[in-house]
């Protein structure tokens, strides 16, 4: 009876050490502890024992009773705390996921871009890319025969309809179609026919457009400032440089400090510090007079930006032409 | 326009360095783009004056010169004609670069040492002449540094000049600009010549019969001149503006294009006939050789300068090869002269010949500066070429300048920019630009006569530009607009775009953006028939090549190149989509309708090769897949797809669908034509996928219906069946729903298996049913009959064999 007991005590402790889970430990309790179980028998059977080895026997299968108890809340307690470091999954496979598509980089740019500007309230308009000579050029100021053509060198599908040269026609399309006052902000493609290593034959901008009864230089600086604050960081200085533009007077070119050298000067800014980012003024009256509206009712501000150039500087892409081959390892940057 | 710093501080006395100077001109609307540095090998070349002559030993083109170079004599070896004694000439000494790149050493030439050596112009980089070394003032002081003793140009701004600022097109402009900015004084160089001899109104005449096309035309008369070589500082500024000196009298004429902006031309007045300038039209397809020797057909819109027999000069553009100064010429008529902008410009362009002179004329010349440039050449002529200019000048001027009169509001312009400021201080940076300010009656008003070399001021917000720029941009507050807070309308195809890119990248597209350009081969590539609307495409008259000489009218040809461009890096597996107008050309219409699209192409493997997911090549579910996650993902349901009617040319014939939503079709789906990937070199299949945003735009957007949650739970039940492999999944999928009681809520198909211990022509397909009731729990009792009534049907109608 004792060897039994023994016997008995040392499968119930071995089985347990190998449960690998709850269930099993449920069964080896009913097994060897449950009212039918191989332990409670045997000391059930203490009865058939002679009267001098009673106690002595009751007391072993007590003990054993308690080692397997004790055992199976050790069991209980491993198993809650999940396996050995060195018995779980190779933690090492590379996870399992979806592919993940990017937007290209325009794209991106432009939704910062256009995120600033719409939270400040400008409305978001598309207008068509191939244009006639009237809103691309006459319209905006700029008359035929007039040298500022020579600016923009067009692509032209007949005398009078053009490739769009920059994305200024949607000032003049808006400002038909709606009375001031009014602020909107016009993303899309532009076309020049050049072609090297820092122009493509198109391109994309962002055009905004702010007019009111009492717009002035002062809130064009305003809100350009906000916008570089936005894009490009809250310590990055600008500056705001007398320029030309026939749809605009005064002009100015925005300057922001360079924001690969810290306006230390280095090969991407010239040495000047200075990156020229977008080109801005205040709306000259002679479009306003185009569109039907009164230039002495009315003021306000006109600005225009690169896409391609401000993703340029915000992630350090150093060729225009990547922007338009599509290749995935450019891409896949992004 | 390029400016010699010491020659521009001649006109202005401003005290600032290269670099300050470039900062204010800057933001004062003269973009400097550089700062050019010339002559920085020079500066251990100085004057030196010869002593002796002497034959070199060993040979005989070479002399041994010694000189005076301020300490000791020095002897150099010198091959040049011209060394002789007393001699004023440029010593450069070793360490000397001289122009060109020759460093200057210590040599050994035909046995004799030679420590450094005597340099010609073309060495010093003043001039083109080589022919002997250079002859110099013999007033300097040997020793002298060459640079400080010729006063040769070191520094040259380079500024890039606005088309609204012609007069800022020379260095009496810009130093206007510049006193403005300073505050310093401008100083006009001396213009009136000494006059001998018989006046020029006895000599000669001028009479213009174009006075629309040439509003002014003064001349002076020079006479007895000797052609020559420039003095060494003349060529040196010309160079330094990129001129090339060519004589003396020619020079004149440029440098004072250079220095007042007035394009000049100096006639041999020997070669005009009768002594007479005629200034008038040409006649149509008349005939006239420009001084660079071609000979040009003219239109009628030509301005021709003529003698009283021929024409002598193409107005503005160009001098006549008959008239231009020679080396024998005596007898000098100079022209400065105002043509009207459009004018010279259409000839100008017509030509294609664009000058100096043309350009300056273009851009506005200061048409009351005419006579001072005149008096100011023939002055420079009578100094440096021995002239003898005749009294008087002759000075027809049809069309004076008429200033503007600009009433202003010191209220408006600084409201206009933003700023506070008062009369005085408002009116004070348009005195220092040289403007005629006055007062108004009130403390508020005045008015600006801008003089005729600022005719791009017309109006009062010009006056309120030039304010702005000499007051200083940075000046001017930053301020945030007031204005009504109103919510634009919102953006919805802006929006609809966004969430189309979102989407297709969740899924795994990369974007790509192509040129809306295309090859003319294109509409071929893509097999479309003679009659396909695609084929009307819009061309370009001045494209910049043949591939990009239409604009697109299908984004495929585009997303095909980019896949063969990414497999050619071997990137195998490649998921592209573009967003993106094409251009539809329309026979009624000025315009071309831009259609909005979206294309997408798949190729390679669906999932790039990994530990974990099987090696699936892209299929055309894969392509429906992505249909689907795009549209039910813009809210839009019931999408309907089939093969279209007629199977667009570049795609499979049944390897296509159409999908539809409402009964509006939104796009197509399916295997490119093999034939169509090999016009652009794709050697595997690819699935094209094509929406039209436009439809895709009027259904999206409609807000989603909320039904109640289901109260009790459902059934599901499992069938699989072994088919003929030419049954459709889809018609099974439809064939489940024929008469369906309500409590049937979704078939699916969960499983397609093809394989052992099917036969070979077999395939297996499992369905899962669901029901459900929305009063109660249903019990598999009650839908058993249904479901199994289902399976009956599916396997007698499509011929299957139930499979356990």
């Amino acid at each position: 009876m004792f060897a039994k007991l023994q016997e008995t005590l040392e499968d119930a402790l071995a089985q347990v050490a190998e449960a690998a889970d709850a269930e099993t430990l449920s069964r080896l309790r009913s097994r060897f502890l449950g009212r039918k179980g191989r332990l409670t028998s045997l000391l059930r059977q203490t009865g058939q024992l002679p009267a001098d080895q009673r106690p002595a026997f009751g007391q072993a299968a007590n003990q054993a009773k308690q080692q397997v108890e004790a055992a199976l809340a050790q069991a209980k307690e491993r198993l809650a705390a999940g396996p050995a470091a060195d018995q779980g999954p190779d933690v090492t496979l590379p996870g399992i996921r979806p592919r993940r598509g990017r937007l290209h980089p325009v794209t991106q740019a432009m939704r910062l871009v256009l995120d600033v500007f719409t939270r400040l309230g400008f409305d978001v308009v598309q207008t068509p890319e191939v244009e006639t000579d009237w809103y691309c050029f006459e319209a905006l100021n700029l008359p035929p025969d007039h040298p500022a053509r020579d600016m923009q060198d067009t692509f032209y599908i007949n005398d009078n309809v053009v490739l769009r040269t920059h994305t200024s026609p949607a000032q003049i399309r808006v400002m038909e179609a709606n009375q001031p006052p009014l602020r909107i902000v016009c993303p899309g493609k532009a076309f020049r026919r050049d072609s090297d290593v820092t122009h493509t034959p198109m391109f994309h901008q962002v055009e905004g457009l702010m007019v009111g009864a009492d717009i002035a230089f002062a809130d064009l600086k305003g809100i350009l400032t906000t916008f570089v604050h936005q894009v490009f960081g809250d310590d990055v200085p600008l500056r705001f440089r007398p320029s030309f533009f026939p749809f605009t007077e005064p002009s100015a070119e925005v300057d922001i400090g360079c924001v690969v050298c810290r306006g230390q000067g280095c090969r991407v800014c010239g040495q000047t510090g200075w990156l020229e980012i977008l080109g801005s003024g205040m709306v000259d009256p002679n479009v306003f007079i185009n569109v039907g509206y009164d230039p002495d009712e009315v003021t306000g501000f006109a600005f225009g930006m690169g896409v391609e150039r401000i993703a340029m500087l915000l992630w350090g892409i150093d060729d225009l032409r990547l922007f338009f081959q599509n290749d995935l390892r450019f891409l896949r940057q992004f | 326009m390029l400016v010699p710093l010491k020659w521009l501080g001649e006109f202005v006395d401003h005290g600032l360095s290269a670099d300050e100077l470039a900062a204010a001109l800057t933001m004062g609307g003269l973009e400097v783009e550089g700062v050019i540095e010339r002559h920085q090998g020079l500066d251990q070349v100085v004057v030196a004056r010869v002593l002796k002559v002497e034959p070199h030993p060993n040979a005989d083109r070479l002399s041994l010169v010694t000189v005076d170079a301020g300490d000791q004599p020095q002897t150099v070896v010198c091959g040049a004609p011209n060394a002789r004694v007393d001699l004023v000439t440029a010593l450069a000494l070793p360490g000397a670069v001289l122009a060109g790149g020759l460093e200057v050493g210590q040599a050994k030439i035909r046995g004799v040492v030679s420590r450094g050596m005597l340099a010609s112009p073309r060495e010093l980089g003043v001039s083109d002449d080589h022919s002997g070394i250079a002859e110099l003032p013999a007033s300097l002081t040997p020793g002298t540094p060459i640079v400080e003793a010729l006063g040769l140009e070191t520094q040259v701004l380079e500024i890039g000049v606005t088309p609204n600022r012609g007069d800022a097109l020379s260095l009496l402009g810009v130093a206007r600009d510049v006193a403005a900015l300073t505050g310093r004084p401008l100083t006009l160089p001396p213009d009136q010549p000494p006059e001998t001899g018989e006046p020029i109104d006895t000599q000669a005449a001028v009479e213009i019969k174009a006075p629309e096309a040439c509003g002014r035309y003064a001349a002076r008369l020079v006479r007895s001149v000797t052609i020559g070589p420039s003095p060494l500082w003349m060529c040196d500024r010309l160079m330094a503006c990129d001129l090339r000196p060519i004589n003396n009298v020619v020079d004149i004429t440029n440098y004072i294009l250079m220095e007042l902006g007035q394009p000049l031309h100096a006639f041999d007045f020997n070669r005009l006939a009768g002594g007479r300038i005629v200034v008038r039209h040409a006649t149509p397809g008349e005939k006239f050789t420009t001084l660079d020797g071609t000979e040009r057909q003219l239109s009628d819109q030509a301005l021709l300068i003529c003698d009283s027999q021929k024409p002598v000069a193409l107005a503005g553009v160009m001098g006549g090869l008959n008239s231009e100064i020679a080396d024998d010429t005596t007898e000098v008529l100079i022209e400065s002269a105002f043509f009207d902008p459009l004018s010279i410009r259409r000839t100008s362009k017509r030509l294609g010949l664009s000058t100096e002179s043309s350009y300056r004329f273009e851009r506005t010349i200061d048409q009351d500066g005419c006579a001072r440039a005149a008096h100011r050449a023939a002055r420079l002529m009578a100094e440096l070429a021995g002239g003898q200019v005749a009294p008087g000048v002759i000075d027809v001027h049809p069309r004076p300048f008429k200033p503007a009169n600009i009433t202003c509001s010191t209220r408006r312009i600084s409201r206009y920019l933003g700023l506070e400021l008062d009369r005085d201080q408002t009116m004070e940076p348009l005195v220092r630009l040289g403007l005629t300010v006055s007062p108004g009656q009130d403390d508020d008003s005045f008015t600006v006569r801008p003089p005729a070399f600022r005719p791009d001021l017309e109006r009062p917000v010009d006056i309120s530009e030039e304010v702005a720029r000499i007051y200083g941009f940075d000046h001017i507050p930053v301020r945030s607009p007031v204005a009504e807070l109103a919510a634009p309308p919102r953006a919805a195809d802006q929006r609809l775009r966004g969430r189309v890119r979102d989407l297709m990248a969740a899924q795994g597209f990369d974007e790509a953006i192509n040129y809306s350009f295309a090859h003319p081969a294109d509409v071929d590539h893509l097999r479309l028939a003679p009659d396909d609307p695609l084929r009307r495409v819009v061309s370009l008259l001045n494209p910049l090549s043949v591939e990009q000489s239409v604009l697109r009218t299908s984004l495929l040809p585009g997303l095909l190149a980019a896949v063969r461009r990414n497999l050619g890096h071997r990137v195998p597996d490649v998921a592209l989509f573009e967003v993106g107008r094409v251009f539809w050309s329309r026979p009624d219409e000025q315009l071309p309708r831009e259609p909005m699209r979206m294309g997408a192409v798949t190729a390679g493997l669906a999932q790039p090769a990994s530990w974990w997911a099987g090696e699936q090549p892209v299929s055309l579910a894969h392509a429906r897949g992505a249909a689907e996650f795009l549209l039910e993902g813009l809210g839009l349901d019931s999408l309907q797809f089939a093969a279209p009617q007629d199977t667009p040319p570049y795609f499979q014939a049944g390897a296509c669908l159409a999908v539809e939503s409402s009964g509006r079709a939104l796009g197509r789906l399916g295997e490119v034509h093999p034939r169509v990937r090999a016009a652009y070199d794709v050697d595997r299949p690819v699935f094209y996928l094509e929406m039209d945003l436009d439809a895709v735009g009027q259904l999206s957007g409609r807000p989603p219906v909320f039904k109640p949650l289901p109260r009790f739970p459902g059934i599901t039940l499992d069938m699989a069946m072994a088919v003929d492999q030419a049954v459709p999944a889809g018609q099974v999928i439809a064939a489940a729903w024929d008469d369906a009681p309500d409590t049937l809520r979704d078939v699916s198909l969960f499983d397609v298996y093809q394989g052992k211990p099917l036969a070979k022509d077999q395939k297996s397909l499992g369905l899962r049913f669901t029901y459900r009731d929305d009063q109660r729990t249903l019990t598999e009792q009650e839908v058993l009959p249904d479901f199994e009534a289902r399976v009956a049907t599916l396997l007698k109608r499509f011929g299957g064999q139930r499979r356990a």
